[in-house]
């Protein structure tokens, strides 16, 4: 699908997303729809509220959405935009506009592989089945910053003039690259290149985004087996089963060297030091070797029987070398002298293959029984023993952030596992044995070769961790810090401010508060709060008090001061945001519930319970009126209203309240989503407050039922950790009979 | 193999009622539908499936099409034909009943679901102008592009299969045409429903 390109997005640049550019001669330029930047926005057509603000969001990151046209065909609409924004939310399931609109946009975006489908998925709605194995971003409704941040990750990828299209045709679900007699595969540390090894004796180069060939290596005279990078990514080593390593140069192609293996055995396994300055081979001869560039042997690792080794590692120090094959242990060596420094009894009948993660504290190591062994190396303890595969696993590989762990084996499996279970959470099919796996070094896919082809899988996002995280460090990588780009942008248009008479310093305001908006999204309270309040002066001034475009800079301060625990001052700003607010549209106006309930938070946390009941209670109101009593958004503030209760010690009131945020939730996100289960977990703690054993374990057990089932779904949906240790919790409670009060 | 295909029900929420001609030259659109149809993860209704039996044939497409979830409808069959120019109102008829569970629900399924199909310019609107307004799928009578407007639509619905493109489901339209063309040898022009459906579903599986 397209918009598996999204995953690529490298940057999320302040500058860019603000479309404004200064030129060489002090002057401004400025972006327009005819540069492509014309956004068809699918909303849920009752959802006003929802469609103003997105619409201002886009406009105000540069991009044009389309405004409807009386009596233009919506399908041609679609078809022409090049960009089109799916706004995905629990109305827009049940809208036939909308689903027509997403259908439209999918067809469209087959005819026309340069299109960029970008969906958010609004207040936890399901995905549609087009968005499966894609990229999308989740917002709540309630939150303008939610959706700064989704549109920026457009304007980003649209900014990078990359081709989602030449992405679509290898990174979807049923892509592959053929690669006849696929065997080892390698990415490159950035990504850039993915290598494979062929048996027709080849490394083939592939682009490691769009899959396109780059560069095919040898001579195709011998059986090259396994294939790995240098750090640096200039070299690349293959190993063939002719007892030759080769390495090449992967910027010129030529071969730099190539290292005869003394005995004549095949090299197993080959692997670059952390350093880059060495490369280590494993042998079927039972010996290790470390070998500098000039192919002059270091030094030897020999296993004390000798017997023929499958697979070796650098721990990520590079201060440590590990080996294992048929004498059924894991070495450990000293690289500086080739000491022996421990061996770890596996238990397999051999060792097939072995990965450090990243942080260097786990090692996995795989056995032709299908079972895996996870290690504390630290502690040189097993950890876990992993059982699934009916056949020889073949490769393993962590995912970058150390979360997951893939595979691969005989029987044709990919398994996916998260280091701290011991059950896989997805199990993917290949045609024929799967040989070797790895991660790509962004996180984002995980590539594996079986049967002549390379499968690429795209790791669902519940699955990353750090979304925002992964982003930003690829930013630094690439561009600027976006701290720094958004210090320029707020630079830029402060003497804007300063410089400019009232109707542009009014203009240059509405700047600040955007870039206030975006610096409180990263967390920069003190920087968020003076260009906030920077742009509340320069707007009361040009505008006067009770200006509309004072809203958001009040709310967002009164978020910043809600963030430093200043309470008296947060409600003092949400009182403002909505004065101002129904002033403009009257107290019956959809956008006034997400203020409502923001200001209800911050009475609540200075203890004004009463004045936080009322405040929720108007914004459960308003909410149901506009968005129907079943609507998430309605289920958030109702257990807003429990813990109000909750501190009032009314325990029974509260327990009511979330049991009927609970049911809201099912009827509106499905029984097994999330949301439900931490409301089960509320519920479970309530019990376990007031004593009450069973109803604990009834809702602890309901809890776990829909971690376990979304665990071993197919979706993208999971429970947060904090979830998981709850219940765990609740149920050594309910367990060990321990007093009620030492619970309190 | 009929037999246990019969045998088992399929599940109302994920069944298609396809009403769309039977006659020969629509055959490859036909098959398009139900291979598609079937790698979106859905089953394929039509009135055929239940055969000749003693049962009126509108109450046998009334209970296949009620008690599937959603339905497509071709309405390329509506022209003038024959000697006597006799336009055929099957189709518009059975688009009606889903039509009509659509807007009011009859029993336990939940609101009824429907796409229209039409070729391209065709003139419905002019014959049945009630249906202005609402979206049909225009398509130019190849099979590509019918695969892609019905996977446009299946693959937004609840329960269907992502992560497959309409190339996924054209190339496996050969494998489904070898399998039809077996079983025309072996059954003349009455496949029986169930066999062309556990055919559309070992050419998925390729």
């Amino acid at each position: 699908m397209p918009l598996i390109g999204w995953t690529e997005i490298a940057t999320v640049r302040m500058a860019g997303g603000v479309r404004i550019t200064a030129d060489h001669h002090g002057g401004m330029t400025e972006r327009t729809a005819d540069d492509g930047w014309n956004v068809f926005l699918s909303c849920p057509p009752g959802d006003r509220d929802l469609n103003e603000r997105l619409s201002d969001v886009l406009r105000e990151h540069g991009l044009f959405p389309r405004e409807p046209q009386p009596g233009a065909d919506w399908r041609t609409e679609i078809t022409d935009a090049p960009i089109v924004v799916l706004a995905i939310s629990p109305e827009a399931w049940s809208s036939d506009r909308c689903r027509s609109e997403w259908s439209a946009a999918l067809e469209s975006s087959w005819d026309d592989n340069r299109k960029i489908l970008f969906p958010i998925l609004i207040d936890s709605a399901a995905p549609p089945p087009f968005l499966l194995g894609t990229r999308y971003w989740s917002a709540s409704s309630l939150d303008d910053t939610d959706l700064v941040e989704a549109v920026l990750q457009l304007v980003t990828l649209v900014d990078e003039g990359r081709e989602p299209a030449n992405v679509s045709m290898v990174w979807n679900r049923a892509g592959e690259l053929r690669a006849d007699r696929a065997q080892g595969i390698a990415y490159s540390a950035d990504g850039d290149l993915l290598a494979v090894a062929t048996g027709d004796g080849h490394i083939l180069l592939r682009d490691g985004a769009t899959g396109r060939d780059r560069a095919i290596l040898g001579d195709g005279r011998l059986d090259m087996r396994t294939v790995t990078f240098s750090p640096d990514g200039r070299l690349v080593a293959g190993a063939a089963a002719d007892a030759i390593v080769l390495l090449w140069d992967t910027v010129s192609g030529a071969e730099v060297h190539r290292i005869q293996q003394p005995s004549g055995d095949r090299p197993t396994a080959v692997a670059f030091s952390p350093d880059g300055r060495s490369l280590a081979t494993a042998g079927a001869d039972g010996i290790a070797r470390l070998w500098d560039f000039a192919g002059r042997e270091i030094v030897s690792c020999v296993p004390a029987l000798r017997r023929p080794l499958e697979t070796i590692a650098f721990s990520p120090d590079g201060q440590f070398l590990v080996t294992g094959g048929h004498d059924r242990e894991i070495r450990i060596w000293n690289t500086d002298n080739g000491d022996q420094v421990d061996t770890l009894k596996t238990g397999l009948r051999a060792v097939e293959t072995m990965a450090f993660a990243q942080d260097g504290r786990t090692l996995v190591a795989g056995g032709p029984d299908g079972r895996m062994i996870l290690w504390d190396v630290a502690r040189r303890k097993p950890t876990a023993s992993l059982r699934g595969h009916k056949g020889a696993v073949r490769a393993v590989s962590f995912s970058p952030d150390t979360r997951l762990l893939a595979s691969a084996a005989d029987d044709g499996r990919v398994r996916i596992w998260t280091i701290d279970e011991t059950e896989p959470v997805a199990d993917l099919p290949h045609r024929g044995r799967v040989t070797s796996i790895q991660f790509s070094p962004n996180g984002l896919y995980l590539a594996a070769s079986a049967a002549d082809t390379i499968a690429l899988w795209v790791v669902p996002t519940a699955l990353r961790r750090h979304r925002l995280a992964e982003v930003e460090a690829a930013a630094y990588a690439l561009s600027p810090p976006p701290e720094q780009m958004t210090e320029q942008v707020g630079d830029l248009f402060r003497e804007l401010a300063r410089s400019q008479a009232n109707p542009e310093r009014h203009d240059a305001a509405r700047w600040l508060t955007r870039v206030g908006v975006l610096l409180r999204a990263q967390g920069r309270w003190d920087a968020a709060y003076s260009r906030l309040v920077e742009a509340i002066d320069a707007i009361e001034r040009s505008g006067g008090p009770d200006h509309p475009d004072l809203v958001t800079p009040w709310m967002n301060l009164g978020l910043v001061a809600a963030a430093r625990l200043q309470w008296p001052r947060a409600v003092h700003c949400f009182d403002q945001a909505i004065r101002i607010q129904q002033l403009r549209f009257g107290r019956e106006h959809p956008s006034l519930g997400r203020l409502l309930v923001a200001l209800g938070e911050a009475e609540r946390q200075r203890s004004e319970l009463d004045r936080a009941t009322e405040l929720f209670q108007e914004a459960r109101q308003l909410r149901a009126r506009f968005l129907g009593a079943d609507h998430p958004a309605v289920a958030a503030v109702v257990l807003d209203l429990a813990t109000v209760e909750e501190e009032r010690d009314h325990l029974y009131e509260a327990g009511v309240l979330l049991r009927e945020a609970a049911e809201i939730q099912r009827r509106s996100l499905g029984p097994d989503h999330p949301a439900v289960a931490l409301s089960l977990l509320r519920l479970g703690r309530l019990a376990r407050r007031q004593g009450q054993r069973v109803q604990c374990r009834s809702f602890a057990v309901d809890c776990l039922e829909i971690i376990r089932l979304l665990e071993h779904s197919a979706g993208t949906l999971r429970v947060d950790d904090e979830v998981r240790r709850g219940v765990a919790e609740l149920l050594t409670w309910v367990d060990a009979g321990e007093p009620m009060g030492e619970l309190r | 193999m009929t037999e246990s295909l019969l045998a088992d029900v399929p599940d109302p929420a994920k069944s298609v009622f396809v009403n769309c001609p039977f006659d020969e030259m629509y055959r490859p659109i036909m098959d398009a539908i139900v291979l598609t149809l079937v790698c979106c993860g859905f089953h394929p209704r039509s009135a055929l499936e239940t055969g000749s039996v003693s049962i009126p044939r509108m109450d046998r497409i009334a209970h296949c099409l009620l008690s599937s979830r959603y339905s497509i409808h071709d309405l390329s069959r509506c022209t003038g034909d024959g000697d006597r120019n006799l336009a055929r109102f099957n189709m518009p008829l059975e688009l009606g009943i889903a039509i009509g569970q659509n807007m009011r629900p009859v029993g336990d399924l939940q609101r009824h679901d429907w796409m229209l199909l039409v070729p391209k310019d065709h003139p419905y609107v002019e014959f049945v102008s009630d249906l202005a307004g609402y979206d049909p799928k225009e398509y130019d009578g190849s099979v590509q592009v019918v695969v892609q407007r019905v996977m446009g639509w299946l693959l937004t619905l609840p329960g269907g299969i992502g992560g497959l493109q309409p190339s996924d489901v054209l190339g496996r339209l050969e494998a489904f045409g070898h399998a039809r063309a077996e079983l025309t040898t072996e059954w003349g022009e009455d496949v029986p429903w169930p066999e062309l459906v556990l055919a559309a579903r070992a050419a998925a599986a390729c």
